[in-house]
């Protein structure tokens, strides 16, 4: 429905001049009834006459939209039907609200020429942003993700299918992280975000995700969490969009609008509002929303809101202000403020020793091994060390890096043939043919058993195959910029016409509907009904006198008067469809 | 489940305490108040390692009890904690700390008569807990007492003990036995003449530990570090309580460390003091026995035979030497002797087989530590430099070395006798200073001892032979002593200032602590502990368990390299 003229334009034609009559005072036509309804002045003059509650109810009703089927109104709305029929009967005399039928059950209609002071009694929630005192933005920290997978390249865990950990996996990772995260949650989130691996059984961290990850996702990870947590409830982060906008909005008028909002689309959600609390919190501390100093107040954070309608994220500038402490014991330091990227180096140049409020790393004789595996050379781990270190590297901790990898050796094997060793003291399998320095000839099919012979020995094997995958990238999923879904092209059926809710009353079942018209007879009484042409056509109203009521085959009918025609008439009491409520 | 959540607004960057969900301390040492913070962290967490930029310590309820027990209140502790964190204090942790202070004198112990003692319970909650328990049940005579109960006097050890196991450490005020008087006072000067006197850090531990005479006092642990002067403490503490004394110790050579201290700086003479080791059975007003005499026992069912010496005498004051190795059998016969006034004296409350909670309840708590870089600075101990030697093997040696199996390959690069040439380099450059040279092979020490005709010291040397050796060099007349893995305890070498291990695995924390111990007496030059390792090989390995150990403890640790060509030249 776009304007009031086209809702008018839905009531049958008989009908105008006596709803008119009724709202206005004076029987008119479509057109005029059309502007009568839309006249400003009477309307702010009849809002102004309602009450708080029912000025909530229209608020309400604008915010569910233009049709709102009764059962979702029953659903969101949460007060008893009678009571909500009843204001709604009241709304609907005062011509605000309609009903798209006549069976009392149908859509609710809020006439569209409410919509600008709607908008006005909105305006009340909403505010400049510049208007307020906002709080400090929240940065949301991905220092627990890293900070995992740091653990996983120590610990190598086993995994079963769907990357779901062994016990003593998940008991690996509480011992090493649970005092300050929550375990379970942080791995889900590296495994939806395709940062994890199955690889032989072992959880394997994705090495170009995961530094995606460390790069991005100071920009990228609230806006990610923000959709993911709206999946439950489609569209939600669309709506939570343009509800907001670029305004602040108090935290109280937007949890009722979303709560309205959800719930008018899941009819399996029991009390919205909890959840929709905690969505505020959760996206309050990831920083996509931020509130000003008292808390009443809410508002997207500038980048989430320029991510969200562009579908770019700015990187967002280093605001790490903590260094590591490398102490002389080779532990390091690290406090939770750190640079991502960095932390992520320093899991691969030391082990995880305990997460904590300063987490520990220790250097050693593997860990520096890794990192030389990993491409690291003896100057880059050093160079680094000495850049995120706060103070001077420590003298034994520069030599005993340099010690450890003049013992590094390494073995390239190719394929089926040969074994190809860097590093002089490496011991090798007696009894391998050297065809060359350094250049042994391996046994048909024994590969295997002479790289695990190495690996024991605490020789590094370099496969020829990419050992590291890197064909893998962070999945963000593609939920920026914000889409709106896509506009329901539906409409509600007008074949019986559009009224104002509660002047048609739907005509019980049984003898209470004869009763209405013996009444009716009893006290000389014109009544408007719906009654289908002909006895099966489509839906008219007629203004009936009755004269008489009798049955035929058991079923009651009723000579009447109509004035419409100028003649009487039978007609089949059981095919009424409704009564106009007279005054 | 909590998760810690650093709070922005609690973030204080320049303040040097971070304060770990474990319950862990880590204390920053460049910051500007870092020693206003140690102070005030000190008297309730436990130092767990010191290197040189960031020292840990841990807070426990034992810490926590020890602070409660000399008057600090919970309010103190988390004031004290939040002036210096930098982050907030995690909730865990507070947590802990209320409940510690909660349980700390919910259980007083008091002398109700000669043959009954009063237990007197904060709470009834608590009380109904106690009463109700399958072990205190029986022990009770007399449920009579309001807010409490009376138990036999005989297991006021057992009782505190069993109570310590339930959590709640028992706030004993019973008081002492007297003890049979013995007339004992510090000299004004050794009897080579030198002047004595306590300095100020002793008198403080030996005046908290004797609370002026109170029940209060009277039983509790000094905690300081290695070279400190603990035994002059000790002494201090027997011229404050002035009765008979057994005093108990780690091995004879610590025996006769003490007899003679005791001679050389109290009215003690030699018919005051009694030994009873391998070698003498006496008992007198003081008495001197290692540890290992009293849990001595012919089979292994069968008794000890020694251990009614801690009730042979009508002691005054028992001396746990070296507390933190008091064997669990010691611990069953000290909990019969709580009527005696008990001293520990340690560098570390931590013990390697986890009974800090037996020592706390049944030899007392912690009643003064002091940091031991505090007593570097005032010159108290030795200032001492850690260095790590590399030394190549001999071009010769290394395929044998690649080919042999593990424990042949530690024997090899220990034996490397390229680590002799450094070793007689090393000895020129400390010519004029009193040298230990410690090993594990006596193959290699004989043959060093040969080479440097220096007088060795073995598992086989008579202890008459090894306390001669011992006095000549501290007289000065034997300027190099190599000593084989027996020197690791108790031998008390004042004029050592340079230690040069050529070889060995590491051994505990302990033993290694001791080792270096032995050159932390005051000296005017700075001490330097030598590790000859042979660089790449298995023994680097050890040599990085010892490193990381020495750094935690704080030394400043330098690593030498040395090619074949330094060798070789």
């Amino acid at each position: 429905m776009t304007s009031t003229h086209d809702l008018i334009s839905s009531i049958p034609s008989y009908m105008i001049p006596i709803i008119s009559a009724r709202i206005l005072g004076d029987a008119a036509d479509q057109r005029v009834l059309a502007e009568g309804l839309s006249d400003t002045d009477r309307l702010e003059t009849v809002i102004a006459a309602l009450t708080d509650k029912q000025r909530d109810l229209l608020l309400n009703l604008y915010e569910l939209g233009e049709y709102i089927g009764w059962e979702v109104l029953g659903r969101t709305l949460g007060c008893p039907p009678d009571e909500l029929r009843t204001d709604l009967e009241e709304l609907g005399l005062k011509g605000l609200v309609f009903q798209g039928g006549l069976s009392g059950r149908d859509p609710v209609i809020l006439l569209p020429s409410l919509a600008s002071l709607m908008e006005s009694m909105k305006a009340g929630y909403f505010s400049a942003v510049g208007d307020i005192i906002w709080e400090e933005e929240k940065k949301p920290s991905l220092w627990g993700h890293i900070t995992m997978v740091n653990a996983l390249l120590v610990g190598r865990i086993r995994c079963k299918a769907g990357i779901e950990p062994f016990k003593k996996g998940w008991e690996y990772l509480d011992e090493k992280l649970s005092p300050v995260l929550d375990v379970r949650k942080i791995y889900g989130e590296l495994v939806d975000l395709s940062c994890l691996r199955e690889r032989n059984g072992i959880v394997t961290p994705v090495a170009r995700a995961i530094a995606g990850l460390a790069m991005e996702g100071d920009a990228r990870y609230n806006l990610w969490r923000f959709c993911q947590s709206c999946r439950p409830y489609p569209g939600l982060d669309h709506q939570v969009f343009i509800t907001i906008g670029e305004r602040g909005i108090k935290r109280e008028f937007l949890a009722r609008c979303l709560t309205l909002w959800i719930m008018s689309r899941d009819e399996t959600i029991e009390g919205g509002r909890p959840v929709i609390e905690s969505l505020l919190d959760l996206w309050l501390d990831l920083g996509v929303l931020q509130r000003d100093i008292t808390g009443g107040w809410i508002r997207f954070a500038v980048p989430a809101i320029k991510a969200l309608r562009t579908g770019r994220t700015d990187a967002a500038p280093h605001s790490y202000s903590e260094e590591a402490i490398i102490q002389p014991t080779m532990e390091i330091l690290v406090p939770m403020d750190f640079d991502t990227v960095d932390l992520l180096n320093v899991g691969e140049i030391a082990d995880l020793v305990q997460a904590d409020v300063m987490s520990i790393y220790r250097i050693t004789r593997e860990s520096v091994f890794r990192a030389l595996q990993e491409g690291w050379s003896v100057e880059k781990i050093m160079g680094f060390l000495e850049r995120i270190s706060r103070h001077t590297l420590p003298e034994n901790v520069r030599m005993n890096i340099s010690g450890w990898s003049r013992l590094h050796s390494e073995a390239h094997i190719i394929k089926g043939t040969f074994l190809v060793l860097s590093g002089e003291k490496a011991a090798i399998p007696k009894g391998l043919e050297e065809v060359l320095p350094g250049i042994f000839r391996i046994p048909e099919r024994c590969e295997e058993e002479i790289a695990s012979f190495l690996e024991k020995k605490g020789v590094m094997i370099r496969s020829t195959e990419g050992a590291r995958e890197m064909d893998y990238d962070v999945d963000w999923g593609k939920a920026l910029p914000l889409r709106g879904p896509q506009r329901a092209t539906a409409r509600i059926s007008q074949k019986e016409g559009v009224y104002p809710f509660g002047m048609v009353m739907p005509l019980p079942y049984g003898p209470r509907r004869e009763m209405l018209f013996e009444e009716a007879l009893n006290e000389g009484k014109t009544l408007i009904i719906f009654y289908p042409r002909q006895g099966y056509g489509e839906m008219q109203a007629r203004k009936i006198s009755p004269l008489f009521i009798f049955r035929r085959g058991g079923m009651p009918f009723m000579e009447a008067y109509c004035e419409d025609t100028g003649e009487g008439e039978v007609f089949d009491i059981s095919k009424v469809r409704a009564l106009f409520r007279q005054q | 489940m909590l998760y810690v959540n650093v709070n922005n607004s609690m973030y204080t960057p320049d303040k040097p305490l971070i304060i770990q969900s474990d319950g862990s301390v880590l204390l920053e040492v460049l910051s500007g108040v870092y020693e206003e913070a140690r102070d005030a962290i000190l008297p309730f967490a436990e130092l767990i390692k010191s290197p040189e930029y960031v020292h840990t310590y841990r807070i426990t309820p034992l810490s926590l009890w020890n602070a409660a027990a000399i008057g600090i209140r919970h309010d103190e502790v988390i004031e004290n904690l939040q002036k210096y964190a930098r982050y907030e204090i995690p909730p865990t942790v507070r947590s802990r700390i209320g409940d510690a202070f909660e349980r700390w004198d919910a259980v007083r112990l008091y002398r109700h008569d000669a043959q009954t003692l009063r237990v007197e319970v904060r709470s009834e909650n608590l009380l109904s807990q106690l009463t109700a328990k399958r072990e205190i049940a029986p022990i009770i005579v007399d449920h009579g007492v309001s807010g409490g109960f009376l138990i036999p006097s005989g297991i006021r050890g057992r009782f505190k003990h069993m109570l310590i196991k339930m959590g709640y450490p028992v706030h004993d005020l019973v008081g002492y036995d007297r003890g049979d008087d013995l007339a004992i006072e510090l000299l004004g000067q050794t009897l080579s003449g030198q002047v004595f006197s306590l300095r100020p850090y002793q008198v403080e531990a030996a005046d908290n530990y004797w609370a002026g005479g109170s029940p209060r006092g009277g039983q509790g642990i000094v905690v300081l570090p290695c070279g400190a002067g603990k035994t002059v403490v000790g002494m201090a503490v027997m011229a404050m309580a002035r009765t008979h004394t057994l005093i108990l110790c780690t091995n004879v050579s610590a025996v006769h460390q003490w007899m003679g201290e005791l001679q050389d700086k109290t009215t003690m003479t030699k018919d005051d003091l009694g030994e009873y080791t391998g070698g003498r059975k006496e008992i007198r007003p003081v008495t001197v026995t290692t540890y290992q005499m009293l849990t001595f026992r012919k089979s292994k069912d069968g008794p000890f035979e020694h251990m009614n010496l801690m009730m042979a005498r009508n002691w005054g004051l028992i001396i746990y030497d070296e507390v933190h190795v008091v064997p669990a059998p010691v611990f069953r016969a000290t909990t019969e002797l709580q009527a005696k006034r008990r001293l520990g004296l340690t560098a570390t409350l931590i013990r390697e087989d986890g009974l800090e909670q037996d020592t706390f309840s049944l030899v007392g708590p912690k009643c003064y530590d002091v940091p031991w870089k505090e007593l570097e600075q005032k010159g108290y101990i030795a200032e001492a430099v850690c260095c790590e030697v590399r030394v190549p093997l001999p071009p010769e040696k290394a395929p044998e070395y690649v080919h042999a199996s593990e424990k042949i390959q530690f024997r090899i690069a220990s034996e490397n006798t390229n680590k002799e040439h450094v070793l007689k380099n090393l000895l020129q450059k400390h010519a004029d200073e009193p040298v230990l040279i410690i090993g594990q092979y006596l193959s290699q020490l004989k043959k060093i001892s040969y080479a440097l005709k220096a007088p060795m010291i073995t598992g086989s040397t008579a202890n008459a032979r090894r306390d001669v050796l011992y006095e000549s060099f501290r007289r000065g007349e034997i300027p190099v002593l190599v000593v084989s893995k027996v020197a690791n305890f108790a031998i008390d070498l004042p004029d050592a200032s340079v230690a040069i291990q050529v070889s060995g695995t590491f051994g505990s924390r302990q033993e290694e602590a001791q080792r270096l111990g032995r050159i932390l007496r005051p000296k005017e030059r700075v001490s330097t502990f030598y590790t000859l390792v042979t660089k790449e090989t298995s023994e680097e390995i050890f040599a990085h368990k010892r490193q990381v150990f020495l750094a935690e403890q704080g030394y400043k640790y330098r690593i030498e390299e040395w090619s074949l060509d330094d060798i070789n030249p």
